[in-house]
């Protein structure tokens, strides 16, 4: 069975690093390119993303702001951030508050990712 | 040359002894022939002890032989000379105390022969004044003198404080800009990563090209951030003045502020004129411009624009940088310049990124202003004058 990871990172590139990395799992990728699209693809079809891959600088909305809209619209979904921009305090707010699951830098290699994604989506299952 | 009893010379007399110089007459031969009571007192004779004595018993005994000198020479060209003519002149009473003394001497002739009228008066404590006036005075140069000492090294010390907050507000800039500009190496180092993965198990050829070609496009992105970073953070390694492009100058600051200071709500809009080059050091003309990008992102605070025009106007180059934002109050204007002007909060710096672009722009013999737009946002126009007519100020700057 598909599972299905949603990407939100505003460079075309890196969603497509984290495709190629994510090649040959069972996770089928859906982009966005920024925060409203996002909230548009989980809004249209809420039950199919298991997981939330998402970036923190991007123009626009931030990821902080979307990653507070998944915790209060969809607070079952795990998000993982995965940030080219490493910040310690917003990765330690994260985690304290249990809005993400995992806080990855880039680059990332591809079994930490693989690893990762695997991990929050079962903790998804858990959590149902 | 008294004659008792002759009644308008007894009121001659009464006044002479009254005067308050002492006067005495002398011979051609240097004899005493007459003194007032007033010389007699300042020397501590009666007057009738010093009438027919050599002039030299009033003088101290080293002066004596140049005295005789002197009356010589001035027997031979008399002529009036007045009181105090400049020379320390020392007289010694009766007790053998020697006091200063400033003398006057007026030649005339008599029924009895030439004689030379002196006036003589006691300048002790005039000159125990001027003494103490001349200590005063040297103490004063002193006071001065250690003063100015001081103040030369609180100089020293405020030039060497202001240095190396210069250099700290640098490399907090620097900092900023690292830890910024992580994101623009990351993103793509983490595209370079997942295709070089890709790339080893790979089999197809083709595919293995497109992962190859994918992974140069990003390593060159790398390596143009890097560039524009260490032409930032680097400065005073290159000691030598280059050609600068300032268009290429203000693409680089522009894109390392854009990028750094999350400024992805600011559009920066460049308008490039073909302009010749400046001669300069490289990473100090991208430290002024980016410095002036940056107090523009700040100034405008969440969305706006920031007009950046380079254009050459007679034999200089200028580059004009409008923002959005609300401006700089009219107060301001005159300050916004001066080392430690700043409107900002505590941790957003010292207040010396525009100082720091001014001392940059008059180093280059440039000049640097600011206004408001009628739009409301700040305008800073920087001119530089063209390489080729400051061959002379790129020599002077080492």
């Amino acid at each position: 069975m598909k599972h299905h990871v949603l990407v939100l990172d505003d460079e075309a590139d890196v969603r497509a690093a984290i495709r190629l990395q994510l090649k040959g799992t069972r996770f089928e990728i859906l982009e966005a390119e920024n925060v409203d699209q996002a909230i548009d693809l989980l809004d249209d079809n809420p039950i199919s993303i298991d997981v939330i891959i998402c970036d923190v600088r991007m123009p626009g909305k931030s990821g902080v702001e979307a990653v507070a809209y998944f915790q209060r619209e969809y607070p079952t979904t795990p998000v993982i951030v995965l940030t080219g921009f490493p910040d310690v305090t917003l990765a330690v707010d994260f985690m304290k508050k249990k809005d993400v699951v995992d806080y990855l830098t880039k680059p990332v290699a591809k079994d930490k990712l693989i690893a990762a994604v695997e991990q929050a989506a079962q903790g998804r299952k858990l959590f149902e | 040359m008294t004659q008792a009893g002759d009644p308008l010379t007894e009121i001659y007399q009464l006044a002479l002894h009254a005067a308050p110089s002492g006067i005495m007459v002398v011979g051609d031969r240097g004899d005493i022939q007459y003194v007032n009571q007033t010389l007699a007192d300042m020397f501590g004779y009666r007057m009738e002890e010093l009438l027919g004595k050599p002039v030299e018993i009033l003088l101290p005994e080293q002066y004596v032989g140049a005295h005789r000198r002197h009356v010589e020479n001035y027997a031979l060209r008399p002529e009036p000379r007045p009181m105090g003519s400049g020379r320390d002149l020392e007289g010694v009473g009766k007790d053998g105390r020697r006091f200063p003394v400033e003398i006057g001497l007026r030649p005339a002739q008599t029924e009895s022969g030439r004689v030379v009228v002196a006036t003589v008066i006691d300048i002790t404590k005039r000159k125990a004044i001027e003494d103490r006036l001349h200590q005063h005075e040297e103490q004063l140069e002193e006071l001065v003198t250690e003063r100015t000492r001081e103040l030369r090294a609180a100089q020293r010390e405020k030039e060497r404080v202001l240095e190396h907050l210069i250099q700290a507000e640098k490399m907090t800039a620097v900092g900023t800009l690292v830890s910024g500009i992580g994101h623009e190496i990351n993103n793509p180092l983490y595209v370079v990563l997942a295709a070089a993965e890709a790339l080893t198990d790979e089999t197809d050829i083709g595919q293995c090209r497109t992962y190859g070609h994918e992974i140069l496009k990003q390593a060159k992105n790398i390596a143009e951030t890097v560039k524009n970073l260490s032409r930032y953070a680097q400065p005073g390694t290159r000691h030598d003045l280059q050609r600068v492009d300032i268009n290429a100058s203000v693409a680089g600051a522009a894109h390392l502020a854009q990028r750094a200071l999350r400024g992805d709500q600011i559009e920066i809009k460049i308008t490039t004129s073909p302009a010749p080059a400046i001669l300069a050091k490289p990473e100090e003309i991208q430290q002024a411009l980016f410095n002036l990008i940056r107090n523009a992102i700040q100034a405008i605070a969440g969305k706006g624009r920031i007009e950046i025009h380079t254009a050459q106007e007679g034999d200089w180059v200028t580059v004009r940088i409008q923002d959005s934002g609300a401006g700089i109050p009219q107060a301001h204007l005159k300050r916004v310049f001066d080392p430690f002007f700043t409107t900002k909060g505590p941790d957003e710096g010292e207040g010396l990124g525009l100082y720091i672009v001014r001392q940059i722009v008059t180093r280059y013999r440039g000049t640097i202003d600011v206004d408001n737009a009628t739009g409301g946002g700040a305008r800073f126009v920087i001119r530089f004058p063209l390489a080729d007519l400051k061959n002379a100020a790129g020599e002077e700057h080492s």
